[in-house]
């Protein structure tokens, strides 16, 4: 993955860099807001990442400008403003994921990546197969193995949420907001338990895990074998 | 909400200005021709006695044949002022000795009696009848025809005028409410505009009169309003920023020991320390919530139609799950197509915050209940242990919470979180009398208000 960092504090910078690096991602840093609209209007990223509180300009008028001039490479805003209000307004602004510091790095790294595939249009499939899953999108139905699991209709976007960022960490932020439209973390075990329930509902009857946890960030779904 | 007056100040009383208008006029024109009438009257009576003392003198002087003569003379004669006179000589009986008509008006000679009468030809007079002997009748009148005509040429020129008058009061009155309703409008256009987020300026060159003044007053509150509400915004979003910004430092540097080390012990500290780190940034955003929340109270920027229960629908699809996990009966009562005007995250975790209080407090075998209903009402009750009296008075406050029942931790400043909010919405939540448990009510102001008044 090739990323722009637009970020002045440069020590926030060095510590995405060096984990993005870790991940072998390239990374292009900016430390001002004209500079990075600059470089992204004229060389390609997979994903923009961008500080929402910049010197030289607020981090909304970053998007609205890119949006503007057809530059349309998802957009990562990673700020200090974490209240749901500023991430309501960082949506309604034209970013496609809003993450508060201080963040989990499996997190950031997470919804990069779901950035990057939803960028490449990999969501829009009508059925899903990972592994002994399949997730039949109209048909709102669930396979394990060939053998259809019974989910509520919570349960299914669930599940097909994981279908869609198969492999990937998905998590609890992730969940909430795209599942219950959530932009808040309730401070209680809500998604644990909902997890839970879908989990059991997917391992009934067979050996291997459906899902495992990635401790202190959020769940993977497995290949089931 | 926009607020809409349900009529016009100016208007009313433009519209009792042309009303007490009209009424003067008509008392005035009342009054005007009553006393016309009267100097008519007495005008009409005086004609007829002068002309009767002399016809009195005349019989007594010259006896019957004079008057007769003198009677034939004056009916011929024409009057200048047009008060065409009548004379009738009879004798008891009904005998009409002088005169054109053909019966005696009713007018009793006996008490010298006068007034207005038709005669008998339809002829409309003002007469006096007398005795003159004990069988002679003497009847004079006069014909009040020109002064009915006068009376009605002053009442139509005074109705004409009256009219006038009406119609330059209203025409001055109308345009007068027109112009103070539009410089009202524009002032209170100023606010709403603000309401929604703008800054409006209104003209402040040279007040001309109090309206001028209240506008210029009014724009230099709204200019206050917004420099404060930037200000707030500034100093919540630089408060967080330079608190979050070396937590997320700390934090990272947390993470990079965490991995470095092998060591079970230390991991553990690493993680207490990050989850310590979590717990303020929580903490911070609450608080912050809370003042952005009481800041915008009033502020309509922002909110849209919120169908309350599909939110609600939604969040017990999340939390039914983990009630039943903590062994609590969750039950609802969710009226459809509840709507409320609002911001649908805050709602969101107005109703969250609520739920997540009950969860916590309840223990295992409880029951927690929520209903939704039209208003709209919004109430959150559970068979807990409640909240502790001496708790009570200040359970919306920050930083006050009490012991959860299965180990989990607060920072207190949820239900002050959701007061704030509810304020946002214009509504109001109480914590109620109940025998077991709490209970949490939310709804609008106007709605405790009727509460209030029918109890």
């Amino acid at each position: 993955m090739k990323l722009l960092y637009i970020e002045d504090n440069a020590d926030a910078a060095a510590d995405v860099t060096a984990l993005l690096a870790r991940a072998g991602s390239q990374v292009v840093w900016e430390k001002e807001g004209s500079a990075g609209l600059r470089r992204a209007a004229f060389e390609p990223f997979d994903v923009i990442i961008l500080d929402r509180m910049l010197p030289d300009m607020d981090g909304l008028q970053i998007v609205e400008r890119l949006r503007s001039s057809g530059v349309d490479a998802p957009v990562l805003m990673l700020s200090a403003l974490g209240r749901s209000s500023n991430r309501v307004e960082g949506l309604d602004a034209g970013v496609d994921d809003y993450l508060a510091k201080p963040y989990e790095p499996e997190e950031l790294m997470a919804r990069l990546k779901a950035l990057a595939r939803r960028s490449e249009g990999r969501s829009h499939s009508a059925i899903f197969i990972y592994g002994q899953f399949e997730c039949h999108v109209k048909a709102r139905t669930a396979f394990r193995q060939n053998q259809h699991i019974a989910l509520s209709p919570k349960e299914f976007e669930l599940f097909r949420y994981f279908m869609e960022n198969a492999g990937e960490t998905v998590t609890r932020d992730m969940l909430l907001r795209d599942v219950w439209g959530m932009n808040f973390d309730p401070q209680t075990n809500v998604v644990d338990v909902n997890i839970g329930r879908l989990r059991r509902k997917l391992e009934q009857g067979f050996e291997k895990p459906a899902l495992e946890t990635i401790w202190g960030s959020g769940y993977r779904l497995t290949q089931g074998h | 909400m926009p607020i809409e007056p349900s009529g016009s100040l100016v208007k009313r009383w433009v519209r009792a200005a042309i009303g007490i208008t009209v009424i003067a006029l008509g008392l005035l024109l009342a009054v005007t021709i009553m006393q016309s009438w009267r100097a008519s009257e007495s005008a009409l009576s005086q004609a007829v006695d002068t002309d009767m003392a002399g016809l009195v003198d005349i019989y007594a002087s010259g006896g019957l044949d004079e008057l007769k003569l003198r009677l034939g003379d004056r009916t011929a004669l024409a009057t200048l002022d047009g008060r065409q006179p009548h004379y009738m000589l009879g004798q008891v009986g009904d005998q009409i000795i002088v005169g054109d008509q053909g019966g005696w008006p009713p007018l009793s000679p006996t008490n010298s009696e006068e007034g207005f009468v038709t005669l008998t030809d339809g002829t409309n007079v003002y007469a006096r009848a007398t005795r003159l002997a004990p069988e002679l009748d003497l009847l004079v009148a006069r014909e009040y025809a020109p002064d009915t005509a006068a009376i009605q040429r002053l009442a139509a020129i005074f109705l004409a005028t009256a009219g006038a008058i009406v119609l330059v009061v209203s025409l001055l009155g109308w345009s007068v409410a027109k112009r103070l309703s539009k410089r009202i409008t524009t002032i209170s256009g100023a606010f709403r505009e603000a309401e929604l987020g703008g800054e409006p300026v209104l003209d402040q060159s040279a007040p001309r009169d109090e309206i001028d003044v209240l506008a210029a007053h009014s724009s230099r509150a709204i200019a206050r309003c917004a420099a404060l509400a930037r200000t707030h915004r500034h100093m919540t979003d630089h408060i967080a920023h330079e608190i979050r910004t070396p937590l997320t430092h700390l934090e990272n540097r947390l993470v990079s020991w965490q991995r470095a080390t092998d060591n079970p012990a230390e991991r553990e500290t690493f993680e207490r320390g990050r989850q310590d780190i979590r717990s303020v940034v929580t903490m911070l955003d609450s608080l912050l919530d809370i003042a952005a929340s009481e800041a915008r109270v009033g502020d309509c920027t922002g909110l849209k139609d919120v169908n309350l229960s599909a939110l609600a629908e939604s969040l017990v699809e999340l939390y039914e799950g983990s009630a039943e996990e903590a062994g609590i009966t969750f039950r609802t009562q969710i009226a459809p197509g509840v709507v409320l005007r609002g911001e649908q995250m805050q709602l969101t975790r107005l109703l969250s915050n609520l739920l997540d209080n009950a969860l916590k407090y309840v223990p295992r075998g409880g029951e927690v209940r929520l209903v939704i209903g039209a208003g709209p009402v919004i109430a959150v009750s559970d068979n807990g242990p409640g909240i502790e009296a001496a708790l009570r008075p200040f359970v919306f406050d920050r930083f006050r919470s009490g012991t959860p029942s299965q180990g989990t931790t607060s920072h207190g400043l949820g239900l002050a979180l959701a007061r704030a909010i509810a304020l946002r919405h214009d509504m109001r939540i109480a914590l109620m009398d109940s025998d077991k448990g709490a209970h949490f009510v939310i709804k609008p102001h106007a709605l405790w208000d009727q509460e209030g008044d029918s109890a």
